[in-house]
């Protein structure tokens, strides 16, 4: 993630990552990159539900190792659809002809590897599962997790390159620009030094970022900006 | 740090739904309600979960029909203006927030929808709307800069409000009943300048309400829908049905003309959404039995929701006006009413000891006088005026101080107390019996043992003296004036909430009646004035006394006709209605005639006072007053 918004055009290419994967040359490799990096974690769990930790483990790495080499995404999807989607369905055949893609490792493939924290990110944006959970249910309702955490994490990024200033009305505003009630905005203005009416102004204006900062995360994981509020509407039929 | 606190994903409860998180949790809330924040559509109410999942489609397929010019066009067409982003997107067309390059100054541009060009009549009318507009200036209203035809639209060039409107601020943060106050004052100042100079809004609705960052408000798009409405008929295709909501009755039926009140009506059904977060539909709750508003707003609310445009307010002005008086009054009546609680609580344990000590006191001396009698067997002592007041004096120190004991008729026990202690100073331990007997001013067979000795006699008197002194002295201390102070406020503060009830024909008829009781005290008293001056040149100087009595009088009722017709100084109308009673001038000859025309005035007078609407019409000119202060 870091590495992305030091990237001047971080913003724009978020929007258009997964159709990025479509074309050839650097860039669709960057692409890739960024959202497996990005979305690594749900997969994880998928496999976390299905075998033991250190297989599960191992498991994604493999996967990642052979995904980041393009010939995969293509031969193994024709009809790319939703990366979310093409990820699960791409991961559950690597595991179901898992020995193969092991020799193909073997012979000199994934030479590009994609670095996964496991500690941090099992400390970090994870749910306990109920037990009857099945590792599908897991794995979507890890991504909508991961997919929110992201947004945040970019609009993070965003007020802290505007400036402190910004960053600290952020963090002090955010729960509110998510929506949490207001019942006086009267200390968080004293502590920002601002009329609560400003507050108000940039409560709203936060959320507007917010709205559209998801909007844009989604987009990054759909092949066609119309399925954005159509990818939304799955998401909460995830949760439901 | 703990982990706990580096990990927000573990949480009890959202902090918005406050539910227990099934799915996850990041930043302390739900991920359902996450999404949700993102799903805020751009124009209605916030989306719900499942149900408006479809809403939420449907308010984007809203778009006007016709597309919003790119910010390129934009800039093609405008060469003098910098465009910053588009700020709003809506019924009466695309808001772009633009810079003037020549001024460095930010605007705002309105591009009208295109299809309004179509009609060939529509310049001559938008160029004098547009004049309408731009006169008005006021700090509550959106300033038009300019207006005009570019090469493929018409377009406004008004303030930009750096804020929010008022639709956003209602959904994103509960607005809090003084808040909502103080926006709907804001509004109604521009509503009464705007209709003063002659313009109707038309469309008042939360979308056209801007706050900006100092909380001033700025009424958008005056006279817009007049404009724009006709020509494309906005309020049957494409205008969001929510605009419905906020027209007045007449403007809905299209049947009457629609004038500056149908604006009040809007007016009202935003105050109502605000202070209630709800759209008064059907058979709506009263303001203060859905949320913890003063329930004085109730009418003032009521009022502007009227179907008929006559019983609504008649002018934005009034509106304000009442609502004034609430927001001034709400608050401070609370405080202050909190204030009489309390210390009406501490006046009755201060004057506990001497409101018993005079119980007392009063029994010994009406059972020590009845013994008296027993004793002689003299019942004629009864009909002795010195006896008999002693008697009904002690009777009413008992009613006074039981009362005390009891927590009220404060003003009683005062006046009583002040009587025990001249009573006991100057006639029990001074004049009676020493001075009186002595100078044969009264005469009471065996006055002559009691009076020397030392006996119960003595001690009720310092009795007496202690308890009226007590008395006088916590009565005039600072409880007692903060007491009746806030004793005051409270009685106000009653009177004040039938106020926004009061209707103009309450109002007319007791305006009708204070006219008909000033005139009369007015007259009368000038009369009797006249009379009494009359009467010293015919039968010279000799009732001094009483004619002076008698010229203070009516000079009394003569100020009080004054003071009637000005609604001014309750309490001394009220005094001098009960002085015009007393019959001082039946006793002088020639002004002797006038004393029933007297009785007359002051009981009418009296009458008229007593009258709920006369005591609001006093309020009102009081906190008029207070508030030009």
């Amino acid at each position: 993630m870091t590495e992305l918004s030091q990237n001047s055009q971080s913003d724009n290419f978020h929007t258009t990552r997964w159709s990025l994967v479509e074309q050839a040359g650097n860039e669709c490799e960057r692409a890739l990159e960024s959202l497996c990096s990005s979305y690594w974690y749900p997969l994880y769990a998928y496999a976390s539900r299905r075998m033991d930790r250190d297989a599960a483990q191992d498991a994604t790495q493999a996967f990642f190792a052979i995904l980041l080499e393009k010939n995969y995404v293509e031969s193994a999807d024709q009809t790319k659809g939703k990366f979310r989607a093409f990820l699960l369905t791409a991961f559950k055949r690597f595991l179901s002809n898992r020995r193969d893609h092991e020799q193909a490792l073997k012979r000199g493939g994934g030479v590009r590897k994609l670095s996964l924290d496991f500690e941090s990110a099992e400390s970090g944006c994870s749910f306990q599962p109920a037990d009857d959970m099945t590792p599908e249910k897991v794995f979507e309702r890890q991504w909508v997790l991961t997919l929110l955490q992201n947004v945040i994490e970019r609009l993070k990024e965003y007020y802290t390159q505007k400036s402190p200033d910004a960053l600290k009305r952020f963090e002090l505003l955010k729960h509110h620009m998510l929506g949490e009630p207001v019942s006086d905005y009267a200390t968080v203005s004293k502590e920002l030094g601002m009329k609560p009416e400003a507050v108000r102004v940039h409560v709203h204006r936060m959320r507007q970022k917010y709205r559209d900062t998801l909007r844009e995360e989604v987009a990054s994981t759909v092949d066609d900006e119309a399925d954005i509020d159509g990818e939304i509407r799955k998401l909460f039929e995830i949760l439901n | 740090m703990t982990m706990t606190e580096k990990n927000p994903y573990s949480i009890t409860a959202c902090r918005v739904c406050g539910t227990p998180p099934k799915n996850g949790a990041v930043e302390g809330i739900c991920t359902q309600c996450m999404l949700m924040a993102g799903l805020v559509s751009e124009r209605g109410g916030s989306v719900g979960a499942t149900a408006s999942m479809g809403e939420a489609g449907a308010v984007r397929k809203k778009a006007p029909r016709f597309k919003p010019p790119s910010l390129q066009e934009i800039e093609a067409e405008f060469p003098y203006l910098e465009v910053i982003e588009v700020a709003g997107v809506g019924g009466m067309g695309v808001v772009y927030k633009v810079m003037q390059k020549m001024l460095g100054r930010v605007v705002a541009l309105k591009i009208l929808p295109s299809e309004i060009a179509s009609d060939p009549s529509f310049a001559a009318r938008f160029s004098q709307e547009a004049r309408a507009l731009a006169m008005l200036s006021h700090p509550n209203v959106v300033h038009l800069y300019e207006a005009g035809e570019s090469d493929n639209y018409y377009y406004l060039l008004m303030e930009y409000v750096d804020g929010i409107n008022l639709r956003d601020a209602i959904r994103e943060s509960n607005l809090k009943p003084a808040e909502a106050l103080s926006i709907v004052q804001q509004i109604c100042q521009a509503l009464q300048f705007a209709h003063h100079e002659g313009i109707v809004h038309r469309d008042i609705k939360p979308e056209n309400i801007l706050i900006d960052k100092d909380g001033v408000v700025k009424v958008a798009d005056f006279g817009l829908a007049k404009l724009v409405d006709a020509e494309l008929n906005l309020t049957a295709t494409q205008q969001v049905m929510g605009t419905l909501h906020y027209m007045a009755p007449e403007q809905v039926r299209q049947t009457s003309e629609v004038d500056h009140r149908a604006d009040l009506y809007s007016l009202g059904v935003v105050f109502y959404e605000m202070l209630t977060g709800q759209l008064p539909l059907g058979k709506f709750a009263m303001p203060s039995e859905a949320t913890s508003v003063d329930q004085r707003l109730d009418a003032v609310v009521l009022r502007t929701l009227e179907n008929e445009p006559d019983q609504r307010y008649q002018a934005a002005s009034e509106i304000q006006s009442d609502i004034a008086s609430v927001a001034q009054w709400a608050p401070k009546k609370e405080r202050e009413l909190e204030g009489v609680e309390t210390l009406s609580g501490r006046m009755r344990s201060m004057l506990l000891i001497p409101a018993i000590a005079m119980v007392v006191i009063a029994m010994v001396e009406f059972v020590q006088s009845f013994a008296w009698i027993f004793w002689h067997q003299d019942w004629s002592l009864l009909g002795d005026p010195f006896f008999a007041s002693t008697l009904l004096f002690s009777a009413i120190c008992m009613v006074a101080g039981w009362q005390m004991i009891r927590g009220s008729w404060y003003r009683l026990f005062q006046i009583v107390a002040i009587l025990l202690l001249i009573k006991a100073v100057l006639f029990d331990a001074y004049f009676f019996p020493r001075v009186a007997h002595a100078l044969g001013i009264y005469q009471m067979q065996g006055m002559e043992t009691m009076a020397y000795q030392f006996g119960l006699h003595d001690l009720l008197n310092f009795a007496g003296i202690f308890v009226g002194l007590a008395s006088v002295v916590i009565f005039y201390s600072r409880t007692r004036r903060d007491f009746i102070k806030a004793k005051r406020i409270s009685r106000d503060a009653k009177l004040f909430e039938m106020i926004p009830g009061f209707s103009d024909q309450q109002q007319r008829n007791a305006a009708r009646k204070l006219g008909v009781a000033s005139k009369a005290m007015f007259i009368v008293g000038t009369a009797g004035l006249a009379f009494a001056v009359w009467s010293t040149t015919t039968s010279g100087p000799s009732a001094t006394l009483l004619l002076s009595v008698i010229v203070v009088l009516n000079f009394v009722m003569i100020v009080s006709g004054i003071f009637l017709s000005r609604r001014q100084s309750y309490t001394f109308n009220l005094v001098a209605a009960w002085l015009t009673l007393l019959p001082f001038s039946m006793f002088l000859a020639p002004i002797g005639v006038l004393y029933p025309l007297n009785v007359v005035v002051g009981l009418y007078s009296l009458w008229v006072l007593n009258g709920e609407s006369t005591k609001l019409m006093f309020m009102k000119k009081k906190l008029e007053l207070s508030r030009s202060l």
